[in-house]
């Protein structure tokens, strides 16, 4: 089995921890992973906002190489990403004129559709689910985690199409249990945590970021799973300034593909739980 | 909300579809008509209580054609395109896209932002992936601070972050030259396509 893999720009900076949990992850799970060669960012979260045809544009670029791979399915670990590339996907087939446009700016056309797959919804397939099981060989019943999906992964449902309820989602939540992880029903799965306006308008983000932490603690929440580089980072490292407004949470934010990784036994100095703001590593020891 | 010219009567018929109206739904497809202020929108809508005017009051001043009042207001750019407006619109009215478009008109349009840290965020950040062929989030933080007076504010994060490895200081290049021709042509066709 092999995927394309989008390899993005926040992966390779502040979401390293995101991109070396999972290429650990994948590789016990014998699946193959390959990055297209020329690829370009997405345009994230600022094209849209400057030109629709930018943000149309990009993603299809990125799709086009990994129809020049000889593949048909693309993994895109980073919600931003895969949001966009749903969007622009689903715009470009409901319009055939943008269509024509975008193969012209990209010199491509395209021959196939290219399925873009989060690595939650890969994760999740039967035979996937049933291998992780097998492989897991450390005990981490004892922590009590809630699924965090936030925004881009689940809305638009209409683009998305996110194999999941969009106002409840379960993946996260069943693949954790599958590996003998405690996940917590709580009211914040998918509430936006403000990411893109954390430089912009911190005082927004901290207001964001403390009614879904209030939650987590609320229901027992000893840690918190994300499938996203902006809902990582923006949990992890406002906790210290919610602090100072007196408001103490040490809950630690993996991402999922980090707590799947530990509970196939893979150490923690494999992964790189240092990079987390909040310590991520003492609540890993059972109570003796 | 803003101060502005009041509107003359008869741009509020009933009914009326404005001319901005039916230019946003020439160039983005989205017809403000659809929507018949349910309220769906603002009540999910996690940024709701920092805007001036609720998301409802957007699409329904769009569709009466008050382009000064929508364009000056602070609800499009603060925007995180959180999608639960566009998920839960019964009438498939496509808010998202409604903002998209603002925020589109006003870069091109060069509308004073009520928000300039976050239209400065926008460019500065386009501007360096047009240069590199991906974010380099060093940049932008630092481009950003200077630009908006936020040094005091700002280098706290970025020093916590780049102690923890999480910002690179230098940008990597991925692409740069298809990249900076790939903006280029898509700059050109959306002239193409405002002439036509």
């Amino acid at each position: 089995m092999k995927y394309a893999y989008y390899n993005s720009c926040s992966l390779r900076s502040t979401g390293k921890e995101y991109d070396n949990s999972l290429q650990h992850v994948f590789k016990a799970l014998d699946i193959e992973l390959e990055e297209p060669k020329n690829w370009v960012c997405c345009g994230s979260t600022l094209a849209h906002n400057a030109s629709v045809l930018l943000a149309d544009t990009l993603p299809l670029k990125n799709l086009a190489e990994v129809e020049k791979m000889g593949l048909d399915e693309v993994m895109v670990p980073c919600t931003a990403c895969y949001n966009r590339f749903k969007i622009a996907q689903y715009e470009h087939e409901d319009d055939r004129r943008i269509r024509h446009e975008i193969e012209d700016i990209i010199g491509h056309t395209f021959q196939k559709d290219i399925s873009v797959l989060h690595p939650l919804e890969i994760l999740a397939l039967d035979q996937n689910l049933e291998k992780l099981k097998t492989l897991v060989k450390r005990d981490l019943s004892h922590l009590k985690v809630v699924s965090y999906y936030g925004c881009l992964l689940v809305r638009p449902h209409k683009e998305t199409q996110f194999r999941d309820n969009p106002e409840y989602p379960v993946t996260m939540d069943r693949i954790l249990s599958a590996i003998g992880i405690k996940t917590l029903d709580w009211s914040h799965k998918v509430e936006c945590c403000g990411g893109s306006l954390s430089i912009t308008r911190p005082d927004v983000v901290l207001d964001l970021t403390s009614r879904i932490l209030d939650d987590a603690k609320a229901v027992g929440a000893t840690a918190v799973a994300v499938p996203c580089t902006f809902c990582q980072l923006n949990l992890d490292i406002r906790q210290e300034d919610l602090a100072k407004r007196g408001k103490t949470y040490d809950m630690p934010i993996y991402y999922f593909t980090e707590l799947i990784a530990l509970a196939l036994g893979i150490p923690e100095r494999e992964l790189m739980l240092g990079k987390h703001f909040v310590e991520s590593e003492k609540v890993l020891a059972r109570a003796t | 909300m803003p101060d502005s010219n009041p509107v003359p009567e008869y741009e509020l018929l009933p009914g009326h579809v404005s001319e901005f109206s039916s230019n946003i739904k020439a160039m983005h497809g989205i017809d403000a008509n659809m929507c018949y202020q349910c309220g769906k929108c603002t009540s999910g809508c996690p940024l709701n209580e920092y805007m001036d005017m609720t998301p409802t009051q957007v699409i329904h001043a769009v569709r009466l054609g008050l382009k000064e009042l929508v364009l000056n207001s602070n609800t499009y750019w603060l925007c995180v395109a959180c999608g639960t407006c566009t998920s839960r619109c019964p009438q498939d009215t496509g808010l998202l896209q409604v903002m998209d478009a603002l925020a589109n008109i006003a870069m091109k349009e060069g509308i004073k932002p009520k928000e300039p840290a976050v239209a400065a965020f926008y460019r500065t950040g386009l501007s360096l992936v047009k240069r590199f062929g991906m974010m380099y989030e060093a940049g932008v933080a630092g481009l950003l601070t200077l630009k908006t007076g936020t040094l005091a504010r700002d280098a706290g994060l970025g020093i916590r972050m780049l102690k923890k490895g999480k910002l690179d200081v230098l940008p990597h290049s991925q692409n740069a030259g298809e990249m900076k021709r790939i903006f280029e042509r898509v700059a050109q066709k959306e002239k193409e396509l405002a002439g036509s």
